[in-house]
């Protein structure tokens, strides 16, 4: 930032600097996108869509779930929504 | 992990973004009172927008558009006159209101000045601040927290960060890093550089709750050894929707307050009121101290023996604005991710063309109380010393007027320094 010492408030914001992560190609992206495919597109109560500004999805682990929290904008609904590839039970306590 | 489409939605804050459209709703600190009254003019960025901020002869203040609608000169170089803002250039007077009220070099019956209105805000003061609102008519109420309006002695550290404003309100529903940031990193600095880092941080967080509040988020925590009746559970703290946190413990109330510059900076600052039980009267001020404290040093790096070090050098590391197509979050994560979906609810009624629920008031009022804990891990005055020596205040010039401050209102308490396990501030 830049002051000018004739103007004592006077601070040049600094210009927004070019978005140097949301571009380009990075080793991780295999994993990435493989985690976007996941994302659940639709309320599983309404059907409506949930991407964009239909709602939300937000996917955070649990153990070895992946759960992916979703809110839709059209009914309201909020929950988790697991991908579930394996079934496995366990004895009540 | 958001997608990218997600993670943008909640990242740009410029005109016409959903975003920014939410953030539009709120009023924002852009100016110190003292700063005006040393000169009358200020520009300002607000939202990836430029502003001309000034103080009027009557007191009050204006903001408008930085650029004079007649030829974009700069209105940071005009003029103040009791009808408004004059542009340096060619004489154009915008009132607060936008209006421009006198072309001096135009014909004198011309009517082009009523077809000529400039982008203009709505500004007051608060606090010792100068707050800003700059969304559409009719403009909520400035809400009047107790830390802004409560007397005691106001200390205002603050910083202009390279990155983008929610990577940091994230960390502010995010319980667990202050075990590790402040707790066992700032143990391995401590044993680096021969120094001890307090050991409160260090604890094990047992437990923690997040509950949406009118405010914002309600975030409570039980550490190893406390339980629910401890007031970090049964009280905690609050995120303040959508752009602060406020904390507090000992007879010090902290706003933390993060202004979305644009999309890549943002301007954080730690506005603390001192107000120590067994003090009545305060040392004289007349404006809050306000200074910039230091996160970086001659060498680029980043200075991380201090709390507030501590996260500037976790938020700005994590990029201009965080790829959260590639984050891995986990389960003590989700008060992040219910900022996220709070986020989202709140710009899709904004996008329906109402007001939002959380965070916004269009009452009036005098005064709006803030649940915080205020026992905090039961340390007295040797807290409110440990806040002062390892938090941002080292760098404030009224560095010794507010120890003696404590250290008097310990001794009308009937308190000593040192009587207590020394702990240090909360996040």
């Amino acid at each position: 930032m830049v002051a000018l010492r004739d103007y004592p408030n006077h601070v040049e914001p600094p210009d927004p600097v070019p978005d140097r992560r949301l571009t380009g190609v990075h080793w991780w992206d295999p994993d990435r996108i493989r985690h976007l495919a996941d994302l659940p597109r639709h309320c599983p109560s309404c059907g409506a869509s949930v991407t964009g500004d239909g709602g939300i999805s937000v996917e955070y682990w649990e153990a070895d779930h992946r759960v992916y929290h979703t809110w839709c904008r059209a009914c309201g609904w909020t929950g988790d929504i697991i991908r579930v590839h394996r079934m496995v039970g366990h004895e009540p306590d | 992990m958001l997608s990218k489409e997600q993670n943008e939605a909640l990242t740009r804050v410029g005109p016409g973004t959903p975003m920014g459209e939410l953030l539009r709703r709120y009023w924002y600190p852009v100016a110190f009172v003292r700063e005006l009254d040393e000169w009358p003019i200020k520009k300002v960025r607000l939202l990836g927008e430029d502003f001309a901020l000034w103080k009027t002869p009557q007191g009050g203040y204006g903001i408008m558009q930085e650029r004079c609608p007649h030829r974009h000169a700069s209105m940071v170089y005009g003029v103040v006159e009791e009808g408004g803002l004059r542009c340096g250039y060619h004489g154009w007077l915008f009132d607060c209101e936008g209006a421009c009220v006198d072309q001096p070099a135009e014909p004198e019956k011309s009517t082009f000045k009523d077809n000529v209105r400039a982008q203009a805000g709505k500004a007051q003061e608060l606090g010792g601040m100068v707050w800003a609102y700059i969304g559409p008519d009719p403009a909520p109420e400035l809400p009047r927290f107790d830390v802004y309006v409560d007397e005691g002695f106001k200390d205002v550290g603050h910083s202009m960060l390279p990155c983008n404003w929610l990577q940091i309100m994230e960390n502010s529903v995010d319980p667990h890093h202050v075990e590790w940031l402040h707790g066992r990193y700032f143990q391995f600095i401590g044993e680096q550089k021969g120094f001890l880092a307090p050991p409160a941080f260090q604890k094990k967080h047992v437990k923690v709750g997040f509950d949406p509040m009118e405010w914002g988020i309600l975030k409570r925590r039980v550490l190893e050894g406390q339980t629910e009746e401890d007031d970090d559970w049964a009280v905690g703290h609050p995120l303040v929707f959508p752009y602060c946190m406020r904390v507090g413990g000992a007879g010090i109330d902290q706003m933390q307050i993060r202004v979305p510059i644009d999309d890549t900076h943002t301007w954080a600052l730690f506005y603390a009121n001192h107000h120590p039980e067994g003090m009545d009267e305060y040392p004289d001020q007349i404006y809050p101290t306000d200074y910039e404290y230091r996160w970086i040093d001659d060498q680029g790096n980043f200075i991380v023996d201090y709390i507030e070090g501590q996260d500037v050098m976790a938020w700005v590391t994590q990029g201009d604005i965080t790829d959260r197509t590639a984050e891995h979050i986990g389960k003590s994560d989700i008060g992040v991710v219910m900022l996220r979906r709070m986020f989202r609810e709140q710009m899709a009624l904004v996008a329906e063309g109402k007001d939002p629920t959380v965070g916004f008031t269009r009452e009036p009022h005098e005064r709006i109380e803030l649940p915080c804990e205020k026992n905090k891990f039961g340390a007295g005055v040797d807290f409110a010393l440990a806040w002062l020596e390892m938090g941002s205040s080292r760098y404030s010039p009224a560095l010794d007027t507010l120890k003696k401050l404590h250290i008097q209102a310990a001794a009308a308490r009937g308190e000593l320094p040192g009587q207590h396990n020394v702990d240090t501030p909360g996040q």
